[in-house]
């Protein structure tokens, strides 16, 4: 990962993410979005509404690429990419986001607009719902034109990013690749989850024995990925496992079968055995099951003093975004060798028995890893590491 | 690395299977008038099989076919350029409606991997699944997609790519008019007619089409289809190069080998 950025609720850029990951300061606040009436928490990013897109791309306004446009310009990251696309030629930088429902916000406003009618001419399909359109604008964002791929598995959707650009590189179809993951607060996701009785009146509180659901929140984060060199120092991807659940739509396997299967894929992948492993980025949603279930998976591969936190209390649940937002934690971890806490987390549920980490801490660490589960029984861990 | 195309599934309108599309295909002209066909039952525990959507059924009836009940020793990919935009349209409407009655059968089906994940229950298979769009593009996004998964970590592939015309409101802004969809076991362990991937520039070479106007409307319509040129030569059983159209401009060179 030779570049990479993060906005979240916690802010733009890496630094205030840092910040807050040593704090313990959550960037949760009561929802208030237009049009919501629901008593639960969101992790809304400040200044969306007044990025505006680069010219030329106007076409594809909508609350998702605003989003995605703010993320790109934190971090120098822009410059990171232009360096390689010189480098490789812009036909062999691949682009590889990851969303779940795109600039749906848009479609939502089309229809409340059209009263039951015909949608308004101004609603543009292609540039702002459709799944495709986050991988279009980012690609031509950043002045790129080669493959582009856009994932949609629902909350493991970003992580995967990591796994197909890997591949395409190793395959040959492009030199290194950006990746991404981008979703953004919309009623459909609100309503959908809150009909689903996942959705909690509180900030979140993952693993906690009076956890009653998820938060909701909106991120946009990036990364590049070359092949190592010997000058390049830093974090890596190490490698990622993934699996299906085979089980339910909406529901996880309650032993965590298929989550302990991408964890131990992931591990293969990269070479190392579970106690290589120094800290673990849960997915940790906070619903009662989630959690339980991916405990369940965790102690059929790690000895109970593993530390581990979910970060989702800082964010909430960044859905199709969420798996970039914890590969840059993990980022983040290496980096800085500190261990975030689990926000908001006070006393943990006693049938979790994974170190859930109450306070943050300094810690050395050489590898880690993070589980990034969705619907559909859609699973995948990565894992990162440092190099000396 | 050579892909050899192990099995394929076809639904369109008036086919069904590949031994009818291998007949419809080499011959000259298509009747788009016939309905499509009615999708036989799966596997799917009946419950399950309850709450899927036209979409999820077409995809799974030609991921079913493409196998021929071989084992479910493989990894997947599910290519789609829009989705399910009846479910999404349902959504859309329930959210203009008092009190905001999202159905959650509903919501966790207008997932793009939704039919992935009826897919592995049907299957039973933990193996790793993804679902992508490229939008005209998915089916090559996709192929490409398998081609790299058999060139690193798994030794066959299914490959699965579908689109349905959306509802009547959202025809205007996504005008696709005939149902298709399409599915190939790739597998790098048997024997049988093979592809090669190439990425070529804009401009390299010209997209292939397809002679008779009618299935190079068809092809054009739905993005599912831009997968005929392939499938039109695979039924021709002859060697030969064609060129899907890939993102950003690009080509696909394919080189089949029969």
């Amino acid at each position: 990962m030779t570049a990479y950025t993060l906005t979240t609720a916690l802010g733009p850029g890496l630094q205030v993410q840092e910040e807050a990951l040593r704090s313990g300061r959550s960037g949760l606040r009561p929802c208030d979005l237009d049009g919501v009436d629901l008593s639960t928490w969101i992790g809304r990013v400040s200044g969306v509404e007044e990025t505006a897109l680069p010219e030329g791309l106007e076409a594809y306004q909508c609350r998702n690429h605003q989003l995605a446009w703010l993320g790109l310009n934190q971090d120098a990251f822009v410059t990171a990419v232009t360096r390689a696309a010189e480098e490789y030629g812009a036909h062999r930088v691949g682009v590889f986001m990851g969303t779940s429902t795109s600039g749906v916000q848009q479609m939502e406003r089309a229809y409340e607009e059209s009263a039951g009618g015909e949608l308004p001419d101004s609603f543009n399909y292609r540039t702002t719902q459709n799944i495709y359109s986050l991988g279009d604008f980012v690609s031509r964002a950043l002045g790129l034109n080669g493959p582009v791929q856009v994932i949609s598995t629902a909350c493991s959707s970003s992580a995967k990013v990591f796994a197909a650009a890997y591949r395409h590189m190793q395959a040959g179809f492009c030199d290194c690749a950006v990746v991404g993951g981008v979703d953004s607060l919309c009623k459909m996701t609100l309503y959908g989850f809150n009909s689903l009785q996942l959705v909690s009146s509180h900030p979140c509180r993952p693993a906690d024995a009076g956890r009653d659901g998820l938060s909701i929140g909106e991120a946009a984060g990036f990364a590049l990925l070359e092949w190592e060199k010997p000058q390049h120092r830093g974090v890596s991807l190490m490698g990622y496992g993934e699996s299906s659940d085979a089980y339910h739509m909406s529901s996880p396997h309650p032993e965590g079968l298929g989550a302990a299967m991408a964890m131990g894929r992931a591990l293969a992948s990269a070479g190392l055995k579970e106690s290589d492993i120094h800290y673990v980025n849960l997915h940790g949603t906070a619903t009662p099951a989630n959690d339980l279930s991916e405990d369940r998976a965790m102690m059929r591969l790690f000895d109970e003093a593993l530390p581990c936190s979910s970060t989702k209390g800082f964010t909430g649940h960044t859905l199709g975004a969420a798996g970039m937002v914890e590969a840059i934690y993990c980022a983040l971890v290496l980096h800085h060798q500190y261990l975030p806490l689990s926000a908001q987390t006070r006393s943990i549920d006693e049938r979790i028995k994974s170190n859930v980490l109450l306070e943050g801490r300094e810690q050395q660490v050489r590898q880690v890893m993070s589980n990034s589960f969705g619907f559909g029984g859609s699973n995948i861990s990565l894992v990162f590491g440092s190099r000396a | 690395m050579n892909a050899v195309i192990a099995g394929i599934g076809l639904v369109m309108p008036g086919v069904d299977g590949w031994e009818q599309a291998r007949k419809v295909l080499s011959g000259k002209a298509v009747d788009l008038g016939q309905s499509l066909p009615a999708m036989a039952r799966n596997l799917l525990p009946a419950n399950e099989r309850r709450r899927t959507t036209r979409l999820i059924q077409m995809a799974l009836h030609v991921a079913e076919q493409a196998l021929e009940g071989l084992p479910g020793d493989f990894s997947s990919v599910f290519a789609s350029s829009c989705g399910d935009l009846e479910i999404v349209d349902k959504i859309m409407s329930a959210l203009t409606l008092p009190g905001k009655p999202v159905s959650p059968t509903q919501f966790h089906n207008s997932v793009h991997n939704a039919p992935a994940g009826y897919w592995s229950i049907l299957a039973g298979s933990n193996m790793p699944s993804t679902s992508i769009s490229a939008w005209n593009e998915s089916f090559s996004a996709g192929l490409v997609e398998a081609l790299s998964q058999l060139g690193t970590e798994h030794h066959s592939v299914l490959l699965v790519s579908y689109d349905l015309p959306g509802p009547q409101r959202l025809h205007k802004h996504r005008p696709v008019c005939q149902p298709f969809a399409t599915a190939l076991l790739l597998t790098t362990r048997e024997e049988g007619p093979a592809l090669k991937l190439a990425v070529e520039p804009p401009g390299y070479a010209q997209v292939s089409t397809l002679d008779e106007p009618g299935w190079e409307a068809l092809r054009k319509d739905n993005p599912a289809a831009r997968s005929l040129p392939l499938l039109q030569q695979l039924a021709r059983g002859k060697p030969g190069r064609i060129f899907l159209p890939y993102t950003s401009g690009q080509l696909l060179r394919v080189d089949l080998e029969p």
